[in-house]
């Protein structure tokens, strides 16, 4: 028998939407191996269909985190059984494949179990892609199974029907599922369609002690051989390997085509039914049960082969009956209560919900659930549906973030239920981005590469209104710097770069959701995340230990690139109109930029001066004043000074020249980390902020001798001002021969003239100087 | 990224007979830091010995790199051109790199320099043309993992630690600092009398004899500075404005106290204070804080990442519920009647962060016949726990904080340890190992990059599964990130600033 694999049908075609139905489900394996396919092929649309089961195990997985987001797990609930099918349907706008197996979606199902599987496609079997479109209609209105996805379900299925439309027929692929009518019933009419049967062989990891006899006898046959599996079965939680007790009927046999060279646990359903004009193959989710096979228990999807005068058949060998097995652990306490199951879904600030399992209608508590534990957010009721809703709040915020999102509701007496939560806004969210979605969302899980970064800051600029809420076009429009190209001037090559002032201590040493979501996308722009490019280097291309390996080269263009887009985003944030520019923002995303892509001290130090010049223009906003003043502390922290003194009352002039209080609690400098993690400053930052704090400079005092006449001249009054060496010359001055400026100017106001250079130096300075007799004093900071 | 195309696959289903086998899936396992927890180590250390990695132990490789960007300057002017293109410049230093490896392993086989099993075949022969698609290949996989430059060996010390700049166009190039200019003159008077060689006075294509490789190989020995070059890196360390002052006064104090440098543990251990005799001074109590709550980071991850070794082993014969490991581990490591006393017991004031992350390393290699792994684990799991800050402060919550750990354990402390340490294998362990492996895994997979299956534990049907392809040998138990200190100590040692 060929080998067939899923993963391999994922990845040979940009599909459009995929659709996974399944009893067991592992989420880790489904983020770690499918969604990292879809991923790649850049699918738009995922969704995972789940049994109770399945999506029970998948809630306790703490560290899988894009349900919801990247796609949806609708848990389904079967009135009296099980949803079984397994079933992967990957459409695009011209193709539309289905594959219909025995796997789950587990390592198990994809791989580590010996499964079957059909891969069917309108090529050649559009009849069967239109049967699986009717199994998604039916299953969405049926009345044996809850669940909230019919929309998605008619969706598919309008799809898979517009493929199959001009696809080839035969009639021998169907497919069949038991959601009207009975397997047994089905299988029974297709082997008379083939004059009956003259044998049946069945190979299923799972037994019940009737359904293989029933069927036996439903087709008028004296016996049924079951395959033996060598490397045993998957162990399950109902059934077992063989009818026990063993009906007469039975025979043992081993069907060759299931022996492996490294035999694998056994998963695949497969039956065989020899019949007198062909042969016919049903394969898929159903197990040699009656509850597969019935009507009215577990909901199945199998597909029939029917061949016509074939001479095909399994090659069968006797062989003896199993025994019973037994369990392999010593079996474990039984939970004494079983979790409810819920759905939600987050939509206009509202929280929508539905328990699919017996739930009374009473007041509950609403817990969000996360790896730290459980967050008490509210309360709210059931009604007699299981249906509830509650006003979203924060926890919009929390959801478009990095963890995953699941909800718990409990009562009073001891009921709970949990489920994953949707966004549905997120296709709203996504068409405005276009092709930037992917980034942002990395962005928000935390995952963002450099290249995203590129996307992020490209689409920031080509859309400056949603930034900030005012237009920006002037600025954009006048175009960003350039960093440099790949050729230098040679010349420079033996200058070092004029640093010293600046950085480089080192060398001396949519509405409403869419409103919501940016606020998100900015909420990343004030964590600490730490640099992705160290990421990369340390956490994938490098050991621990750091010893010598070969790794494949990261593209050095890549890195530069997000940098370059980001400069040209700054020039737009920095050169909007003066009552537009946001001032808070631009220090965020400069912050983050350097934190993330490990920009060099130089570069950052050339960032935080033009911000800081920046900030003197357009003071912060309140809610900025914090990360304001530890960028300046930062930029302060970088000059060359000759005292402690004098840094101190630069950087109270410069908070002040901001209109920044220079008191209360120190900022935390961790607020501009990324600056912080590449300038390493060597400075005292309390020491620092207290002086600042502490000290005056002398345009303050000359503020207050201009504001308060009567004031004496006394050093306790001024100290700033008093040591400065004109202070005996203003002592002495009258008055009138005090002359104020509210700004610096280097020409005289009473004679006209230009002010010596060194005067001048001491008016800009220390606020003070003489000229023409008289005693300029200049308040400007 | 597909092996094979839809067409094949189409036409494969379409002449079909019978169902497919499901094939199996065999994935390239790999990953580092498999709970992602590193990053707030990184950041912890860079409080105290900024800039620094584990690799950059030596002075000379710093003189050198510096050298050759000074020295493919001069190359470029002597052309006579006003521009170059800056990949001419990095093909030169990469060359003079190489050429300083290569002379380097000759002299000595076991050089402490990154590339030995690279450029093995380079030492055998007995010539290298540095040009054509062999160099060009070479230069790529040299320039992000065995180049002197590259991000995981000298590159950032050099820049951080402001020997080379990067020029003021930011064209890619990168000049030497002045304050350098005298260690690089120095070594410029070594090479002074072969600078006549191609290979040192021009720029593109050049072949090299392996017989100039070995005259060279004594002029710049790895590990013998010039008196100049010690200067400038005691400069580094320990100059008015270096943000590495006050580690390095912090490890030149302890080294006195000790009167050796050689037991790299030892100076660890006396660094953090208590229970070392080491009176740290005043002026230093700071560092010296900030650097035991990193070996409290430490010993809080390689915890974690010996549990979760310990998890691998225990599922190496089938998979198992949370439960059934927590029994597991209590069998082993006692069970007390709340969180509070099963932390509590397992202190010992005369075991420090330092100690804890010996003995665990000891016990995991199956060194001690005295306790059991999980004993150790508990009292190291105990002694991170009771040291841990209340808060987190900006550090990353899903890199697991102490802070947050801290917190959530008190959560625990008045119920039984089963509780506990069900949050612990669930959401500390396996919730950080899936959380990181899926997302590392997503990154690769939107930048269309390799794709390599980090997860080694899963849940499937029974309980907690080992992926395909994990193996449970003891060859892959963690260790402790490196934490500079012994390339800190190696460059003072080499400076002459401790003994």
């Amino acid at each position: 028998m060929r080998v067939f694999s899923t993963l391999d049908l994922l990845t040979a075609h940009d599909w459009t939407h995929a659709l996974f139905t399944t009893y067991s489900l592992s989420l880790s394996f489904f983020e770690s191996v499918v969604l990292d396919a879809l991923v790649r092929q850049r699918v738009e649309s995922s969704r995972i269909f789940a049994d109770l089961d399945g999506v029970r195990g998948a809630l306790s997985e703490y560290g899988a985190r894009s349900a919801g987001r990247l796609y949806d797990v609708e848990p389904v609930a079967v009135t009296a059984g099980c949803f079984h099918p397994k079933l992967t349907v990957l459409v695009s706008a011209a193709e539309a494949h289905v594959v219909i197996g025995s796997g789950n979606l587990t390592f198990g199902g994809w791989g580590s179990n010996l499964e079957c599987a059909e891969h069917l496609h309108a090529g050649f079997a559009a009849d069967a892609i239109e049967d699986v479109a009717s199994f998604l209609e039916a299953f969405a209105v049926t009345k044996r199974a809850k669940h909230v996805g019919a929309t998605a379900c008619f969706e598919v299925a309008s799809r898979l029907r517009k493929v199959a439309s001009g696809g080839h027929r035969s009639g021998q692929i169907r497919v069949i599922h038991n959601l009207d009518r009975s397997l047994f019933e089905q299988v029974e009419e297709a082997v008379a369609e083939l004059r009956g049967a003259q044998r049946l062989a069945v190979v299923s990891p799972f037994y019940d002690d009737s359904a293989a006899d029933t069927l036996r006898a439903r087709l008028g046959l004296e016996d049924v051989a079951l395959h033996v599996h060598e490397a045993g079965t998957v162990r399950g939680t109902t059934g077992s390997s063989w009818p026990f007790p063993q009906p007469p009927s039975v025979r043992a046999v081993t069907a060759e085509w299931a022996q492996e060279p490294e035999p694998r646990a056994l998963h695949a359903k497969v039956f065989e039914v020899l019949c007198r004009r062909g042969r016919i193959l049903i394969s898929g989710s159903a197990n040699a049960t009656c509850a597969a096979w019935s009507g009215n228990r577990n909901v199945e999807l199998c597909v029939v082969r029917t061949q016509i005068a074939t001479a095909d058949k399994w090659i069968l060998v006797p062989t003896g009956c199993p025994q019973a097995q037994t369990p392999q652990d010593a079996p474990e306490a039984v939970p004494e209560h079983t979790e409810g199951i819920l759905r939600a879904a987050m939509e206009a600030g509202q929280v929508q919900g539905l328990i699919l399992t017996p739930f009374p209608a009473e007041n509950v508590r609403i817990l969000r659930v996360s790896a730290a534990g459980h967050v008490d957010v509210g309360e709210t009721s059931v009604d007699e549906q299981g249906h509830f809703h509650f006003p979203a709040g924060n926890l919009e915020l929390q959801g478009w973030s990095n963890e995953r999102f699941l909800l718990r509701i409990s009562s009073k007496d001891g009921h709970s239920a949990s489920g994953f939560v949707s966004f549905p806004e997120l296709t709203e969210i996504r068409t405005r981005l276009g092709g930037a979605s992917s980034s942002f969302f990395n962005l928000l899980l935390g995952t963002e590469t450099p290249r995203d970064v590129a996307a992020i800051m490209d689409w920031f600029f080509e859309h400056p209104t949603e930034i900030s809420p005012k237009p920006m076009i002037a600025a954009a429009a006048a175009g960003g710097t350039q960093t440099g190209g790949t050729i230098v001037e040679v010349s420079t090559l033996f200058k070092p770069p004029v640093v010293s002032s600046d950085v480089f201590r080192m060398s001396t040493n949519s509405g409403q959701a869419w409103g919501r979501f940016l606020e998100s996308v900015l909420q990343c722009f004030r964590e600490q995340r730490g640099s992705m490019i160290e990421g990369i280097e340390r956490d994938e291309g490098e050991a621990d230990s750091e010893t010598e390996q070969q790794s494949e080269p990261t593209d050095s263009a890549e890195l530069r690139r997000p940098l370059s887009a980001f400069e040209r985003l700054l020039e737009v944030l920095l050169n909007a109109s003066p009552s537009k520019v946001d001032i808070g923002l631009a220090l965020r995303i400069t912050n983050y930029v350097c934190d993330r892509l490990d920009v060099d001290a130089l570069t950052v130090g050339h960032f935080l001066n033009r911000l800081v010049d920046a900030l003197t223009k357009y003071p912060p906003k309140e809610s900025d004043e914090a990360i304001a003043k530890a960028s300046v502390l930062l930029w302060a922290a970088q000059l060359n000074h000759q005292s402690d003194r004098s840094l101190a009352r630069t950087t109270r002039s410069v908070l002040l020249r901001m209109g920044l209080a220079p008191s209360g609690e120190m900022p935390d400098p961790q607020l501009v980390h990324g600056f912080v993690r590449q300038l390493r400053p060597n400075v005292n930052f309390s020491e620092l902020w207290s002086k600042a704090c502490t000290l005056r400079v002398p345009q303050e005092d000359i503020r207050a001798y201009r504001t308060e006449p009567g004031i004496q001249l006394v050093e306790s009054a001024f100290p700033a001002l008093s040591n400065t060496a004109e202070w005996p010359a203003l002592k002495k001055a009258r008055r009138q021969d005090v002359y104020f400026l509210r700004k610096y100017t280097d020409v005289c106001p009473k004679c006209f003239q230009r002010i010596p250079t060194a005067s001048a130096y001491q008016l800009k300075i220390n606020g003070i100087t003489t000229h023409c007799g008289k005693m300029l004093l200049c308040e400007e900071l | 990224m597909a092996t094979v195309s839809l067409d094949d696959l189409s036409s494969i289903a379409r002449g079909a007979t019978e169902p497919a086998q499901s094939s199996r899936y065999t994935p390239r396992p790999g990953g580092v830091d498999p709970l992602g927890l590193r990053q707030i180590n990184f950041d912890l250390m860079d409080q105290v010995i900024p800039g620094l990695n584990n690799v950059a132990g030596h002075i000379r490789p710093f003189t050198v790199v510096c050298w050759a960007w000074r020295r493919a300057a001069e190359c470029a002017r002597d052309t006579g051109r006003s521009h170059v293109d800056v990949s001419e410049l990095r093909d030169f230093v990469n060359r003079i790199e190489v050429l300083f490896a290569w002379s380097q392993f000759l002299l000595n086989p076991n050089a402490d320099l990154p590339g030995r099993d690279v450029l093995a075949p380079l030492v055998r022969s007995g010539s290298y043309r540095f040009a054509g698609s062999e160099w060009k290949k070479r230069k790529e996989i040299r320039e992000y993992s065995t180049a002197l430059s590259a991000p995981v060996n000298y590159g950032p010390a050099l820049k951080t630690f402001g020997w080379l700049q990067p020029d003021s166009e930011r064209t890619g190039a990168m000049i030497p600092s002045p304050h350098v200019q005298q260690a690089i003159d120095s070594l410029y008077l070594r090479i002074s009398a072969h600078l006549h060689h191609p290979a040192f006075s021009s720029l593109g294509e050049v072949t090299v004899e392996a017989d100039s490789v070995v005259d060279w190989a004594k002029i710049w020995v790895l590990d013998d500075p010039s008196e100049m070059e010690r200067q400038a890196m005691a400069e580094t360390f320990f100059g008015e404005f270096s943000a590495l002052r006050s580690g390095a006064e912090l490890i030149r104090a302890t080294v006195n106290y000790l009167s050796s440098s050689e037991d790299v543990v030892a100076v660890r251990q006396a660094m953090c204070g208590k229970p070392s005799q080491f009176t740290v001074p005043d002026e230093l109590s700071e560092v010296s804080e900030k650097w035991r709550k990193l070996q409290v980071r430490q010993l809080f991850r390689f915890a974690l990442e010996a549990l979760f070794h310990w998890c691998i082993q225990q599922l190496d014969d089938g998979p198992k519920t949370t439960t059934r490991l927590v029994q597991l581990f209590l069998n082993e490591a006692g069970v007390r009647e709340t969180t509070q006393l099963w932390v509590d017991e397992a202190l010992d004031v005369a075991t420090g962060p330092v100690e804890c992350i010996e003995q665990l390393q000891t016990g995991l290699f199956g060194n001690t016949i005295d306790e059991s792994l999980p004993t150790i684990i508990r009292r190291c799991l105990s002694t991170s726990l009771s040291e841990s800050p209340r808060d987190c402060g900006l550090q990353q919550h899903d890199r697991l904080p102490n802070g947050r750990a801290a917190s959530e354990m008190k959560r625990f402390a008045d119920r039984p340890p089963q509780e506990f340490l069900s949050h612990v294998f669930e959401s500390w362990i396996i919730g950080q190992h899936v959380y990181w492996a899926v997302g590392r895994g997503l990154s690769d997979a939107r930048a269309r990059d390799k794709m390599i299956l980090r997860l080694k534990v899963i849940l499937e049907e029974h309980g907690w599964t080992l992926a395909p392809g994990v193996s449970a040998s003891n060859r892959n138990a963690p260790n402790p990130t490196p934490d500079r200190l012994a390339t800190a100590l190696s460059l003072l040692r080499e400076s002459g600033s401790i003994a």
